[in-house]
C-alpha cells in the first residue's frame, strides 16, 4: 500500500518532468526557426537537467515496483504497468485506476515530446544542410591523392591543424 | 600625363557613383514591404588608370587612377535557400489539400453525435427489440418502418454528401490545373523579357524577383526543380516533365477515365507527354479525388466503397432474416409473398420496400413454428433481426459486427485526418524556418541602409568638396596665373 502511494508519487514527479520536457521542446522549435544560437545552448543546458531528473525518477520507480513485487514474492529486474496490476489486489482498485490514468497521460505527454523532437530534428537537419552547402563553396575539394584503390579523397578542412 | 581637367572628371565620377549607391539604397528602402523583393547592391570599381603601355608611352609617374564606376547592381539572393524553400513548399500543399478532404469527410460523418450513422442504427435495432416483445402491436410496427425510413435516409445524405464533395474537388482539380497553365505562361513571358535585356549587360532584378515570386506559388501546387537556361531564363520541371522552356510554357492537362470518372494517371499530360507528380496541392486533390490505380491513396473512392460494402452486407443481412420469417398476412392465411425489408443497390439508393411502407403488416416479426404455422405473439425473427448488432458478419478480409466495421472506419479517418495536421503543421514550421533565413540573406534592412544611406551621403559630400577644391585650383591657374602687378 505505502509502495503504491510511493509509485503513484513518483509517476506524479515523472509528469511533471515531462511537461516542462515539452514545454523545452515547443520552445527549441521557436528557437531554431529563428536560429537563435545562444538561446538554443541556454535551452540545452536545462533540458539536460531535466533528463537527468528524469533518468533519476526511472531508477527510483523501477526499484520501487521490484520491491513491490518482492513482497508478493514474484522476482524479476523490471515490470511492466500490465503485470504490476495483475498483482494488486482487487480491494486496492482505487490505487489501479490512478495508476492506469498516470501512466495514460505519461503515454500522450511522451508521444507529443516525440513527435515535436522529430520536428526539430528536421528543422535542425534543413540548417545542417545550408551550413554544409555553404561550406562546400568556401572549400574546395581536394584532387585524388595516390594511385590505386587505396587513392582516396581528402577535405582539406576549413582549419588545418596538427593534432 | 594627366589632362589639365583630371583632377575634376575624377571627382565628378564620383558624384555619379556615390548618387547611384544612393539610389539603389532607396530603392531598397522603398521596396522593404515588397513581397519577393531582393535586396540590391551598387558594386563599385575603380576606373582604368592611365597611362596604358604604348610606343610612345610619357614618363609621368604612373599608373594614376581615374575614378570610380558601378561596374554592377547586385541582387543579394542565396539560390540554394530558394531550392530548401521549392523543396518543402509542395509537401505542405499535398498535406494541406488531403487534411482538407479528411476534415471535410469528417464533419459529414459528424461522429460521435446524435445524429449520425452510429446512433440511427442503434434506433433501428432497438425498433426491432420493441417489436419482439409485442408483434401485434401496430405502433411497434410503425416505429420500426420509421426507424428503417430514418436510417435509409441518413444512409443517402451521407453518400450524397461525399458525391458532393466529389465534384466540388473535381472543380477544384480544374481550377488548379488552370492555374498552373496561368503560372506557367506568366513565368514564360517573364523569360522572355529577361532573355531581351541580359544580351545588354543589364540586370533585371525586379524581373527576377517576380520571377521568383511566381515559382514559390507554382512549386505549392506541383513539385518543381529549376534549372538555369541562356541568358539569364530558367528552364522549369514540374514532376518529371519540363513545364517551361525557355520563352515557352507547355500546357498541363488532366483527362478522367470515362467509365469510373477518376483522374486517368496516364491522362495527365504536360505539353502532350505524361507526367506523373510526386508532391503538391494538386496531387493531393487528385488523390482526394481519386486517382485509377491510386489504392489505398485514395480518399473519396475508399470510404465510398467502405460504405458501400457496409450498406451491401447489412442489407443483404437483414433481409435475409427478414425473408425467412412470417409476416402478419402469411400468419392470417392472407397470402404467402414474403418482402425484403430494404431495397436498392447502394448507399445511395437504400430504402425501405415501398410495400411495407403501404402495408405494416409485412413486416415479417414472427417465426415459423412447426407446421409451418406461426402466432401472432410470436416475435422471434424480430428478435433476431435486433440481434444482427451483435452478430458478426464478414466483410471482405474481415469478419466484424456492422458496428465494429463501421467504428473502424471512422477512427481510420480520424488517424489520417490527424496525421495529415500534423504533416501540414510541420510542413508549415520548415518553411518558416527556411523563409527566415532567406529574409535574413534578401530582406532590407532599414538600419542597414539608413547607415548605407550615410556611407553615400559623405562620400558624396566628400566628392563635392573636390569639386570645390579643383574649381579654385582651375580658378588660380587660369584667372591668376602670369598677371604680374595687375
Amino acid at each position: 500500500m505505502e509502495a503504491l502511494k510511493q509509485l503513484l508519487l513518483i509517476m506524479d514527479n515523472m509528469l511533471e518532468m515531462n511537461n516542462k520536457l515539452l514545454a523545452l521542446a515547443k520552445a527549441k522549435r521557436n528557437l531554431l526557426m529563428e536560429n537563435n544560437i545562444q538561446e538554443l545552448q541556454q535551452l540545452i543546458q536545462r533540458e539536460l537537467i531535466c533528463v537527468d531528473e528524469l533518468q533519476k525518477l526511472e531508477r527510483q520507480r523501477i526499484s520501487c515496483v521490484k520491491d513491490y513485487m518482492s513482497s508478493f514474492g514474484v522476482a524479476g529486474d523490471s515490470f511492466t504497468l500490465e503485470e504490476l496490476l495483475h498483482s494488486i489486489n482487487e480491494n486496492l482498485h482505487e490505487y489501479k485506476s490512478k495508476l492506469i490514468e498516470a501512466a495514460k497521460q505519461l503515454r500522450d505527454v511522451m508521444k507529443e515530446i516525440g513527435q515535436i523532437n522529430e520536428m526539430n530534428q528536421q528543422l535542425i537537419q534543413t540548417s545542417l544542410s545550408y551550413l554544409d552547402y555553404s561550406m562546400g563553396i568556401l572549400v574546395p575539394k581536394e584532387p585524388t591523392i595516390g594511385y590505386g584503390p587505396q587513392a582516396g579523397k581528402r577535405y582539406s578542412s576549413l582549419l588545418d591543424a596538427k593534432i | 600625363m594627366a589632362s589639365t581637367f583630371h583632377g575634376l572628371e575624377v571627382a565628378k565620377r564620383a558624384l555619379f557613383a556615390q548618387q547611384t549607391a544612393l539610389s539603389t539604397t532607396s530603392q531598397n528602402i522603398a521596396n522593404a514591404n515588397t513581397t519577393g523583393y531582393t535586396r540590391q547592391r551598387a558594386e563599385m570599381q575603380a576606373t582604368r588608370a592611365i597611362p596604358y603601355t604604348g610606343f610612345q608611352n610619357d614618363a609621368s609617374p604612373g599608373q594614376l587612377g581615374t575614378g570610380v564606376e558601378v561596374a554592377k547592381l547586385v541582387r543579394l539572393r542565396e539560390d540554394y535557400l530558394d531550392v530548401q524553400y521549392r523543396n518543402e513548399n509542395p509537401n505542405f500543399g499535398y498535406w494541406g489539400a488531403r487534411s482538407d478532404t479528411l476534415s471535410k469527410i469528417e464533419e459529414i460523418l459528424n461522429e460521435p453525435s446524435d445524429s449520425g450513422l452510429a446512433s440511427a442504427m442503434d434506433e433501428f435495432w432497438k425498433g426491432w427489440q420493441e417489436l419482439s416483445k409485442d408483434p401485434s402491436s401496430a405502433s411497434a410496427r410503425a416505429v420500426v418502418q420509421q426507424k428503417g425510413v430514418g436510417l435509409a435516409e441518413t444512409f443517402n445524405s451521407l453518400f450524397s454528401s461525399l458525391n458532393q464533395i466529389q465534384t466540388d474537388m473535381k472543380n477544384v482539380i480544374n481550377t488548379k490545373t488552370n492555374e498552373i497553365n496561368s503560372l506557367s505562361t506568366q513565368i514564360a513571358s517573364l523569360n522572355d523579357q529577361i532573355a531581351r535585356l541580359v544580351p545588354n549587360s543589364y540586370e533585371p532584378n525586379d524581373l527576377y524577383d517576380q520571377r521568383d515570386v511566381l515559382i514559390d506559388q507554382l512549386s505549392k501546387l506541383v513539385n518543381v526543380k529549376v534549372t538555369q537556361g541562356n541568358n539569364g531564363t530558367v528552364n522549369v520541371m514540374a514532376g518529371n516533365a519540363v513545364i517551361v522552356s525557355g520563352i515557352n510554357a507547355n500546357k498541363l492537362s488532366i483527362d478522367f477515365d470515362p467509365s469510373t470518372g477518376l483522374v486517368d494517371p496516364n491522362g495527365m499530360k504536360i505539353g502532350g507527354n505524361n507526367v506523373s507528380f510526386s508532391s503538391g496541392e494538386l496531387l493531393g486533390n487528385i488523390e482526394a479525388f481519386g486517382m485509377v490505380g491510386g489504392g489505398t491513396k485514395n480518399i473519396l473512392p475508399n470510404i465510398k466503397d467502405q460504405l458501400n460494402e457496409m450498406t451491401s452486407v447489412f442489407m443483404k443481412t437483414v433481409n435475409d432474416i427478414h425473408s425467412s420469417g412470417m409476416n402478419l398476412d402469411n400468419i392470417n392465411g392472407i397470402s404467402s409473398t414474403k418482402v425484403n425489408f430494404f431495397v436498392g443497390t447502394n448507399t445511395g439508393d437504400i430504402a425501405v420496400n415501398p410495400d411495407i411502407i403501404k402495408s405494416l403488416n409485412l413486416i415479417a416479426a414472427a417465426k415459423a413454428e412447426s407446421g409451418g404455422q406461426s402466432s401472432l405473439g410470436n416475435g422471434k425473427n424480430a428478435a433476431d433481426i435486433a440481434n444482427i448488432k451483435f452478430l458478426p458478419l464478414s466483410f471482405s478480409g474481415a469478419t466484424a459486427t456492422t458496428d465494429d466495421f463501421y467504428r473502424n472506419l471512422i477512427g481510420q479517418l480520424g488517424i489520417d485526418s490527424q496525421q495529415a495536421q500534423r504533416m501540414e503543421d510541420n510542413s508549415n514550421v520548415i518553411l518558416h524556418q527556411v523563409d527566415n533565413r532567406r529574409q535574413s540573406v534578401s530582406g532590407v534592412s532599414l538600419d542597414e541602409e539608413m547607415a548605407n544611406m550615410i556611407k553615400f551621403q559623405q562620400a558624396y559630400n566628400a566628392a563635392a568638396r573636390v569639386v570645390t577644391t579643383m574649381d579654385e585650383c582651375l580658378d588660380r591657374i587660369i584667372n591668376g596665373m602670369g598677371k604680374v602687378g595687375m
